[in-house]
């Protein structure tokens, strides 16, 4: 019975880590998809599969981890602002 | 006619599914997918286009006839001490503009119809979508990729017409050798154009995932009968409350990164 009690505040908390996590799992997923899908328009176009295919998927992927760099860096900035501003828990780690 | 062909077909389809998985028992199909199945209730064909109604728009035309009814009947009783509902309202109100005021500042204020519009309706989908039996419309990516689409042309829009042609400076980095501009310069527009794609991709995934993890547990508690049932029911009982907090911060999510991205445009830095 405790531990049905206790599942949702558990589970809350385990839904918005697992959105952070998800959150920056497809901002690199987008640059490598966004980066290949323009190095395969650009070869159909040109007709040089598969130089810009292989040239622009380095380029997305590289604009993923500027991506998830970016939202990490908010994330971090937005959780020092909860703590100070609460005052609240630190961070437990398991 | 056509419609009555694509049932035919559909119901084929159903056919040839039930018969081709064993070990389902008891002959019964068991598709989570099925649920995001968009079928023709109106068919309309439109200058070659297939423009037919269906159950997806009619979610959508009850997501806005909600919302509408909801904020325009709440709020029409001008109370100074607010019910239960002009109370929902004015949450809902105060809420998104403390969004837009944090996140874009005085500049945002212009906007604040375009986000809360923007919220209300994917909170309403998603909201709309836990309810058994109704389809989550935000579990298509064509309706998901629309809206950031939306999005991303319209901030990119404002970020032009606020800054003209400085706006392209938004893409140059400071503070870097010159050397490596041309290349940084790509990977900023690439790093832009990844916007639309991550934006619609989260919530998409978000709300496909959790139902089709819904109906997979369902098909549990059949599955493991009186005895063994009880625990993937339970399970489903509180994944239940997870989705509809999940359902509410995906539209959050959507509605603050539309925030960001309209500060990014209206003030240009990162």
């Amino acid at each position: 019975m405790r531990r049905g009690r206790a599942a949702p505040g558990q589970d809350a908390r385990r839904g918005t880590q697992l959105g952070l996590a998800f959150r920056l799992a497809t901002e690199l997923v987008a640059g490598f998809v966004v980066g290949g899908f323009i190095g395969w328009w650009l070869d159909r176009w040109l007709g040089t599969l598969p130089l810009f295919l292989l040239a622009f998927f380095g380029l997305g992927a590289a604009a993923g981890i500027v991506n998830v760099v970016r939202t990490a860096r908010s994330m971090n900035a937005a959780a020092g602002d909860d703590q100070a501003g609460a005052g609240g828990e630190p961070p437990r780690e398991s | 006619m056509a419609g009555e062909l694509t049932r035919l077909a559909l119901l084929e389809a159903h056919a040839a599914e039930e018969v081709a998985p064993g070990g389902e028992g008891a002959g019964h199909a068991f598709d989570p997918m099925h649920q995001f199945e968009i079928t023709r209730l109106v068919d309309i064909q439109m200058f070659g286009v297939d423009a037919s109604f269906t159950n997806s728009a009619l979610f959508m035309v009850i997501a806005a006839a909600i919302i509408s009814v909801f904020t325009i009947s709440s709020v029409s009783g001008r109370a100074v001490v607010p019910g239960r509902f002009q109370s929902m309202a004015e949450l809902a109100y105060e809420f998104v503009a403390k969004m837009v005021r944090d996140n874009v500042g005085d500049a945002g204020q212009r906007y604040f119809p375009f986000v809360f519009t923007l919220f209300m309706f994917v909170l309403a989908l998603n909201l709309i979508g836990m309810i058994p039996y109704s389809f989550t419309v935000t579990s298509h990516i064509a309706v998901t990729f629309a809206l950031a689409a939306v999005i991303f042309v319209g901030v990119t829009i404002i970020g032009l017409i606020t800054h003209g042609p400085g706006f392209l400076k938004f893409f140059v980095p400071s503070g870097i050798p010159i050397a490596l501009v041309p290349l940084l310069v790509v990977i900023e527009v690439i790093s832009y154009l990844t916007r639309p794609v991550s934006l619609s991709v989260r919530l998409f995934a978000n709300m496909m995932a959790g139902h089709t993890m819904l109906k997979v547990f369902a098909g549990f508690v059949v599955g493991m009968g009186i005895i063994g049932g009880w625990a993937p029911l339970a399970f489903i009982v509180a994944f239940s409350g997870l989705e509809v907090l999940i359902a509410v911060l995906q539209a959050y999510v959507f509605a603050i990164l539309t925030c960001i991205y309209l500060n990014d445009a209206l003030h240009m830095h990162h």
